[in-house]
């Protein structure tokens, strides 16, 4: 007797198996279930290429670029109250700072003519082509303002362009948070709001740093009070920011460079308003600690990101949480 | 890890010779007293108190 043949029921007859009694065979045992991939992403895989950027190079980049914008900002006050060592330290900063940042962009892009490439374009849509029309506009102004106020030729032309470098200074310092928030990078996509505010507070802290170290204690009172300005707005922004994100916020969280960048930012500033009113050396250390202060949260935003992106939770959640979102929304409509 | 240390010495660079140029700079103007820099931006001071013997402008405000 074959197995097929053996039937609960008791008949002996051969059924095809089109007709065989469900269960006939007995009870099946439970199959131990095969472990389930997790469902943010592809077996664990990241859902986003990590971009490409080098820490030192884009960090760098948003670091010097931010310094230049708020130092010409800063010139161009200095300039119109009467203070014009303060202003020659801006200037001559701000010039530096521009050919820095430059440097890194387009070490960044490889070769040069990359960057004359996107001159042959303007979309009002991509911060990158704005950005690098800004910086093709504010460029020849930072370097005019600086030359002729150094060379002490003419003096016109240098004060026009110090307002000119003045006015286009906070779009120097702000466009890179469009830049990096218009990425698919999950914690800077997600920090548009704030990401501005955060890094036109680290440029101004930033700016008053290089004032208040290089500038003479007589004139460096802009400097002080932009400081503290500056880091104020960095840590607030930086907060709101946190906590809006959420989970999203957990690599902005753990990153130690950003509570160092915090830290050094308000430090810098409140030594600067106090003891660096009346001490050179106050003065000079307090502006190193701003400048190392919005370095660090720079390249602490940086790498938050680069973690957010290899991270495929931070880019598959929020998109749920979006869905879930807009199916409630649906559901009471 | 010295790799990465590498990898920061441009930018450390480029922040350190922004820093000095900066100084030199500030430094290539005269230099100017707390007082004085003061005085001359809210005008003389002998002069806001009505001194009989007005002090030429240069002479009471260096700056």
């Amino acid at each position: 007797m074959s197995q097929t043949d053996v039937r609960l029921d008791g008949s002996a007859e051969v059924r095809t198996e089109r007709e065989a009694t469900p269960g006939s065979a007995g009870h099946r045992r439970e199959r131990p279930a095969a472990p389930r991939p997790s469902a943010d992403s592809y077996y664990g895989r990241p859902v986003l290429n990590e971009p490409t950027w080098q820490a030192a190079d884009i960090a760098g980049y948003l670091f010097l670029g931010g310094l230049a914008g708020a130092s010409s900002t800063l010139a161009a006050a200095a300039e119109l109250t009467g203070r014009p060592h303060l202003a020659r330290v801006a200037k001559v900063g701000a010039l530096g700072a521009l050919g820095g940042s430059l440097y890194a962009l387009i070490h960044d892009l490889g070769r040069p003519d990359r960057f004359v490439n996107m001159l042959r374009v303007f979309k009002v849509t991509s911060p990158m082509s704005v950005g690098t029309w800004i910086l093709t506009a504010y460029g020849p102004q930072a370097g005019c303002a600086a030359a002729a106020d150094v060379s002490g030729l003419a003096p016109r032309l240098g004060r026009a362009a110090t307002l000119g470098a003045g006015l286009a200074g906070p779009a120097v310092a702000t466009y890179t948070a469009a830049l990096i928030c218009d990425t698919a990078v999950p914690a800077w996509h997600e920090g548009f709001r704030e990401m501005p505010f955060l890094f036109a507070g680290s440029a101004t802290a930033a700016a008053g740093g290089l004032g208040m170290l290089a500038a003479p204690l007589a004139e460096a009172g802009p400097a002080r009070r932009a400081a503290l300005l500056g880091a104020a707005v960095e840590c607030v922004a930086a907060t709101r920011m946190e906590r809006r994100l959420g989970p999203l916020a957990e690599p902005l969280k753990r990153s130690s460079l950003l509570r160092v960048g915090e830290a050094l930012s308000l430090l810098g500033a409140l030594a600067g308003i106090t003891a660096g009113r009346r001490s050179r050396i106050a003065a000079m250390a307090a502006g190193a600690a701003l400048l190392a202060g919005s370095a660090c949260t720079r390249f602490g935003i940086f790498r938050a990101g680069m973690e957010s992106a290899n991270d495929p939770k931070y880019t598959v959640q929020p998109q749920r949480r979006r869905l879930a979102k807009a199916q409630a929304e649906a559901d009471l409509t | 890890m010295k790799r990465q240390v590498i990898e920061y010495l441009p930018f450390l660079g480029i922040v350190i010779v922004i820093v000095t140029t900066s100084w030199l700079a500030g430094r290539s103007l005269p230099q100017v007293r707390a007082s004085a820099t003061r005085q001359g931006r809210r005008g003389s001071a002998c002069a806001r108190r009505g001194s009989r013997v007005r002090t030429p402008r240069r002479a009471c405000c260096p700056s």
